[in-house]
């Protein structure tokens, strides 16, 4: 079983660290929450409301914004196009088919603007696909952000980046306003104790410790299984 | 962010700018066209027009959406007989006609999409094969309504109006014009669809449909939007060859006709709308050319297919853009 008997309850606006070792079911973990799983039994609730039943484009709707552990973008489209595609779908205009795109003034703005923000607008003509592993990893973050989520889940943001790119990731995210739930998945334990509010850990699927980062640091299961991890 | 607008701003207008002149000469050309060539030379124009429409009509479906249809005959051959089958039995006005054929290849595309659209790749292939099949079968049994094998002929051409006012498209000159009016409209609402949000949201589900259902996007709405689209274009193909040729066939439905439009669509180049008609006009018009030279036109035909597979397999507009791009690079390395 990836994922047993796990009950977590997270806050709004916390920041939640889901940690352990590689296998221990943290992404599957995620994919319950939005939705490319379902679970055999058990229950998922969003402020109160049962989402247990609802698909993956559904609960995005609801407001659960994900990036993924690989790279999971439009990699034939441009960064411009990829943006487009999740920011349009916010602003409700995904469905207007006789204007052109172009012509949605505040669709190229907001396109634009957090392209911007996230310091891809050098590469915004160019295939995703072109992009650098770094430059994805932030395109993938702009596609979650750009739908303005409630509760980003962050599934290894910093995997595969240099000290620089991670201090900038770290700094990005650290900024990101209280109204967004976050959800991180992450391995480097530095980034850890300087974004989380509480840390979950998982082991083979079930939850070994739950708690603040002191309380987590000491907890001597937590230390055991971590102990011979590189 | 302002220079980047603002050089965005003036690509579009330039190519916005360049692209308007193209079309106006081919405008020009087109309408002057059946002044200038044979009776048989405009034979071929109308039968280009119309399969550039089935061929665009797939585009939406294959090219845009990554929707691998090998059934789209389906709704050829059922706008064909839909209208044969009104003409010979009510009337030839396209007040009535053209709301039948759109109104039943869109009910027919929205029952088939419903089953195949749950599907994908090769089973999605299978499926509209499947539906294609069914509906050929179907037109060769059921022969009191469909004429069997022999289909339905002596289709009047289409007439317009209303009470006395009426015009018959009898002439090869004047249905020639009514089929151009057709594509031109079929061309300019496609290009719309496709430059629209929702076009881009096709094109995002062919890309990369999990992540559009993680954007929170009902993709198989939009895949049955699509459909729909895709399936009327193609019947109103249909309705245009059997009110040209007179004559609505089982063939219209078979699958040699499905991979006929895919193949102009390889050709001409997938998910650009601006390939298939090219690629229609190729497979079309190679035919007539190769026969004056030789019996093995088809051999031919088949070896030009393969050869664009291997070596261009994005099609004529796939060269073209290769071509424009070392244009560029040329360009860029003399500075």
């Amino acid at each position: 079983m990836a994922v047993n008997n796990v009950s977590i309850a997270v806050e709004a606006g916390e920041r939640r660290a889901i940690i352990g070792p590689n296998g221990a079911g943290k992404t599957t973990f995620f994919n319950l929450l939005s939705g490319e799983l379902r679970p055999l039994s058990g229950h998922i609730f969003l402020d109160e409301r049962e989402i247990t039943p609802l698909p993956p484009h559904q609960r995005a709707r609801l407001g659960i914004g994900r990036t993924f552990q690989r790279n999971n973008l439009f990699l034939g489209l441009t960064v411009y196009e990829n943006i487009q595609l999740a920011v349009q779908q916010r602003l409700g205009l995904a469905s207007r088919w006789l204007r052109p795109a172009r012509t949605f003034e505040d669709l190229d703005r907001e396109v634009v603007g957090l392209a911007t923000t996230l310091g891809l607008e050098g590469r915004l003509f160019e295939p995703a696909g072109s992009l650098s592993y770094g430059e994805q990893r932030q395109l993938e973050i702009a596609l979650a952000l750009a739908m303005r989520p409630r509760v980003l889940l962050l599934d290894e943001p910093t995997a595969g980046m240099s000290p620089a790119e991670t201090a900038k990731m770290v700094q990005m995210i650290a900024g990101l306003p209280r109204d967004v739930t976050l959800l991180i998945i992450e391995h480097d334990m530095d980034v850890v104790f300087s974004l989380a509010d509480r840390i979950t850990v998982l082991h083979y699927g079930q939850v070994i410790a739950d708690g603040v980062p002191e309380e987590v640091k000491g907890n001597p299961k937590v230390l055991e299984v971590y102990l011979g991890e590189a | 962010m302002a220079a980047i607008t603002s050089r965005l701003a003036r690509a579009r207008v330039r190519l916005a700018r360049r692209r308007t002149w193209w079309l106006a000469g081919l405008v020009l050309v087109a309408l002057v066209y059946p002044y200038v060539v044979r009776p048989y030379q405009l034979s071929l124009a109308i039968e280009v027009l119309i399969f550039a429409i089935f061929a665009m009509s797939l585009d939406i479906l294959l090219g845009y959406t990554g929707l691998v249809s090998f059934g789209h005959a389906a709704f050829f051959g059922l706008g064909a007989y839909l209208v044969a089958y009104t003409t010979l039995g009510v009337t030839n006005n396209l007040l009535v006609t053209l709301p039948v054929v759109v109104a039943g290849t869109a009910l027919a595309a929205l029952v088939a999409g419903f089953f195949a659209i749950r599907t994908s790749g090769i089973y999605f292939l299978m499926v509209t094969l499947a539906f294609a099949q069914m509906l050929f079968s179907i037109a060769i049994r059921w022969s009191s309504v469909t004429g069997g094998s022999d289909g339905l002929s002596g289709v009047a051409r289409p007439a317009i109006g209303l009470g006395p006012l009426s015009y018959t498209f009898d002439s090869r000159t004047s249905f020639y014009y009514l089929v151009l009016a057709f594509f031109i409209f079929s061309w300019w609402f496609l290009r719309r669809v496709v430059d629209s949000p929702f076009g881009w949201a096709l094109r995002g589900i062919r890309e990369n449909e999990q992540r559009m259902l993680a954007l929170g996007y009902n993709t198989f709405r939009y895949k049955m939007a699509a459909f729909v689209i895709a399936g009327v274009f193609a019947g109103v193909a249909g309705m245009l060859l059997t009110q040209f040729f007179r004559h609505a066939a089982p063939e219209n439905l078979y699958w040699t006709t499905s991979g006929q439009v895919m193949i102009m669509l390889i050709v001409g180049g997938t998910g650009t709308l601006t390939g298939p008609v090219l690629g229609a006009a190729v497979i079309r018009l190679l035919p007539n050319y190769l026969s004056t030279y030789t019996d093995r036109w088809q051999t031919v035909l088949g070896l030009t297919f393969i050869l664009f597979v291997l070596f261009a397999p994005r099609g004529i507009m796939g060269l073209w853009e290769r071509f424009r791009q070392r244009g560029e690079n040329r360009e860029h390395s003399a500075d």
